[in-house]
């Protein structure tokens, strides 16, 4: 009988699907778009920023014109660039200065010109996590003519930064539409890239642990975006709470021989299994259309973590949604509390980055657990055994958010 | 079949249903008539369980009815005052998971929804979202969702509101049809003409009371042989009064500044009484003659006339 309750649910999503694929559209969209532009236009204040000191050894107008790439546009907002003689750059990365090193050498330029491999190295800082990461992904794109790519990214994202202006929120249309750009735009750009003249070599001084050793920046930014929209993909679907109560058809449920409890438990299966399809949407999406790689053999833990994390999420949402006795108090309220346990839990700005006080805060979110889960797995490779305390925070906040939810929703009157 | 004894809610200070006991057997069409407010979509929904009565007691073939229960539950079959139907699914999405609530399944199931859609006429719609239907048609899909498992109780809280004519001809239909079948059916309305057609027996409520029981002839007969008759104009309480002692077989019923009811015995008197009014100078705007009616009973009883 639950299960009938749930299928009746799942039929219902399915009535929908343009609109489920747009939801989950929103975290690659999202994900995508931060790998394009590190983070928005810079008036939010919450661009990274990357001290990156540059010896130019080759000196030339081609040097010269990967030196002005950091000082343009989105690029300038981020990137703090300075030139510093030869030889004097590696000290300040060791001194915690700057984020990284980038060193053109000599011959550059001449190399390009008759089509020889060169490199350009990157001299990473250990001490920061993040930064470094930012400064070694634009070098790459750089490198691989990555420039043309942004510029290439500039129409898509004025489109969507006028639509929100605009409205405040895009509509459903212009989400579409944009994404259709962006997909037409990523095909495009592929044709440039062809294999790229210029190799980086890439350098993290004497690590005694090498940090994010693998992995595309989308992936790391996927990982918490991509829990971040679970959240608010549940947030989403929970409303289905009040749906139910608002067109009586749950008291119609509540009276038949199903009855109230079942009728709750089968709302947190349907929660629990929407999302976790989702989720798992959005990871197979990031696979295979943005190439985002992890090793086979943590397929395994990878889909527990999965499994665990909308377990959790869903139980987090209803026990949230249980406290609200209408539709818009929870649309006023629960889209705050996502945004603050995201921000907390590295959801949205990775941890590395958060300042020191709100690091300390950071365990608290179940946010947090879910996405450092995914960051062992997806970027360091950690398999089981890293992962034992994620998996059991996880099912901890999972079972008594439902189970603290269930008891809420028990006192709550049937009308 | 149904037993209700001394039922009482009250929402806040608000009395909602006041210590209520009417009885139903099977086959029974039992009317509930009253104004919106009168408390019957409390007292449907204290018997389907969504609400816990105060006071008082609810049986179903004599077993007390309590939420632990889910074999009672089958028995029932509800059809709430407000369309309760998943509007993104069609009509067999919507009956079919309606029915196998009540775990009905398979070729029983997909027979009964075809007759039921036969009867009500959406067969041919069957396969569109509800969203797409008149509310005429929401109404009668509303209402056969709740008799797919053929409940031997059938709760239908006023399923004729704000539809046309013809739709509501075939749902009264339905209703007598399914009644003849074997059913007890509990009706609410504030429509006196289908309480009268429609009912083998009714109880007029109003503010959580049943004023009074029995079949439409039981109920005309509290009003006896009197006609009703309504002045309105422009007049006091006092210039009434003073009129009214001299016709000592006139009686009172209700009366406010502008607004009297008077009964009177057969038509006798009144034309005297109205030219005495006219007489002592008073302006009349509107006088209306009320024959023994459900009408005019409900009128006696409660004092005002059932209108919205
Ligand atoms: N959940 C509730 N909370 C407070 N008052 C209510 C509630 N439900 C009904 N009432 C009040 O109880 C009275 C009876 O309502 P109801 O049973 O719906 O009347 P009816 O169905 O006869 O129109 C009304 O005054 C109504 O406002
Ligand atoms: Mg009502």
């Amino acid at each position: 009988m639950t299960w009938l309750l749930v299928k009746k649910d799942l039929l219902r999503l399915s009535k929908h699907p343009v609109g489920f694929l747009l939801l989950l559209a929103a975290p690659i969209f999202m994900a995508s778009l931060m790998g394009f532009v590190f983070g928005g236009d810079g008036d939010n204040g919450m661009t990274p920023h990357v001290d990156l000191v540059i010896e130019d050894h080759d000196d030339t107008f081609v040097s010269g014109f990967i030196k002005s790439a950091f000082r343009h546009g989105k690029m300038a907002e981020m990137f703090n660039v300075s030139e510093v003689d030869s030889g004097k750059g590696r000290a300040l990365v060791e001194n915690d200065k700057v984020s990284a090193l980038l060193i053109i050498p000599k011959g550059f330029s001449d190399s390009l010109w008759q089509k020889k491999t060169t490199e350009l190295t990157l001299v990473k800082n250990p001490s920061q996590a993040f930064a470094p990461k930012i400064a070694e992904e634009t070098v790459k794109i750089l490198a691989e003519g990555g420039d043309r790519l942004l510029r290439i990214a500039d129409r898509p994202i004025s489109a969507i930064r006028a639509e929100i202006a605009d409205t405040n929120s895009p509509s459903d249309e212009s989400v579409a539409a944009i994404a259709v750009m962006i997909n037409a735009m990523m095909q495009k750009s592929a044709d440039l890239i062809f294999t790229p003249p210029i190799k980086m070599k890439e350098k993290t001084i004497s690590t005694d642990e090498q940090i994010y050793d693998a992995g595309t920046l989308f992936s790391f930014f996927l990982t918490g975006v991509a829990v971040m929209f679970l959240y608010f993909i549940l947030n989403g679907m929970a409303a289905d709470y009040f749906r139910e109560r608002d067109h009586f058809t749950m008291r119609r449920i509540i009276v038949s021989p199903a009855g109230k409890a079942r009728y709750y438990f089968s709302k947190h299966i349907y929660l629990f299994l929407a999302g976790l399809a989702s989720f798992v949407l959005v990871w197979i999406f990031g696979f295979i259309v943005w190439g985002v790689r992890m090793p086979l053999q943590l397929a395994s833990p990878f889909l527990l973590l999965c499994v665990l994390i909308a377990f959790s999420a869903a139980g987090v949402i209803s026990f949230l949604y249980s406290f609200f006795r209408t539709r818009n108090q929870a649309a006023a309220v629960t889209p705050a509390v996502i945004l603050l346990l995201s921000m907390l839990g590295g959801g949205m700005i990775p941890v590395d980055s958060l300042p020191n006080f709100i690091k300390s805060l950071t365990i608290y979110s179940p946010v947090y657990w879910g996405v450092d889960g995914l960051q062992q797995i997806i970027i360091n490779h950690e398999s089981w055994h890293e992962l034992t305390l994620h998996f059991g925070v996880l099912t901890g906040i999972a079972l008594v958010a439902t189970a603290a939810s269930f008891f809420v929703q028990g006192r709550k009157a049937s009308l | 079949m149904l037993n209700v004894q001394n039922l009482a809610k009250s929402f806040g200070n608000l009395v909602a249903v006041d210590h209520i006991s009417f009885e139903m057997s099977k086959g029974e069409i039992f009317g509930f008539l009253g104004p919106n407010g009168a408390g019957k979509t409390t007292t449907i929904n204290m018997i389907c369980g969504l609400l816990t009565p105060d006071a008082g007691s609810i049986f179903i073939d004599g077993e007390e009815l309590d939420s632990g229960k889910p074999q009672l539950r089958k028995k029932l079959g509800i059809v709430p005052q407000e369309i309760a139907l998943y509007e993104d699914l069609n009509a067999y999405e919507n009956l079919a998971f309606w029915g196998r609530l009540y775990s009905l399944g398979g070729a029983a199931l997909k027979k009964r929804m075809d007759e039921l859609l036969q009867i009500a006429g959406l067969q041919e719609r069957a396969k569109d979202r509800v969203k797409t239907y008149s509310g005429g048609m929401k109404r009668r899909l509303n209402m056969i969702a709740g008799m797919l498992h053929r409940p031997e109780l059938l709760l239908l809280d006023e399923p004729t509101v704000g539809i046309d004519p013809q739709a509501r001809h075939n749902i009264l239909q339905i209703v007598r049809d399914f009644a003849a079948g074997g059913a007890a059916i509990l009706y609410t309305t504030h429509y006196l003409d289908e309480a009268e057609s429609l009912c083998d027996r009714l109880a007029i409520i109003d503010h959580g009371r049943i004023l009074a029981a029995g079949s439409a002839g039981d109920i005309k007969a509290i009003v006896g042989e009197n006609s009703l008759i309504k002045l309105n104009g422009s007049f006091t309480r006092d210039d009434i009064n003073q009129l009214a002692v001299k016709f000592p077989k006139i009686k009172i019923e209700a009366i406010k500044d502008g607004e009297v009811i008077l009964s009177v015995p057969g038509q006798d008197g009144t034309g005297a009484l109205i030219e005495e009014i006219i007489k002592s100078g008073v302006k009349i705007d509107n006088l209306q003659i009320k024959e023994p009616s459900l009408d005019s009973a409900f009128i006696k009883l409660t004092g005002r006339e059932l209108r919205d």
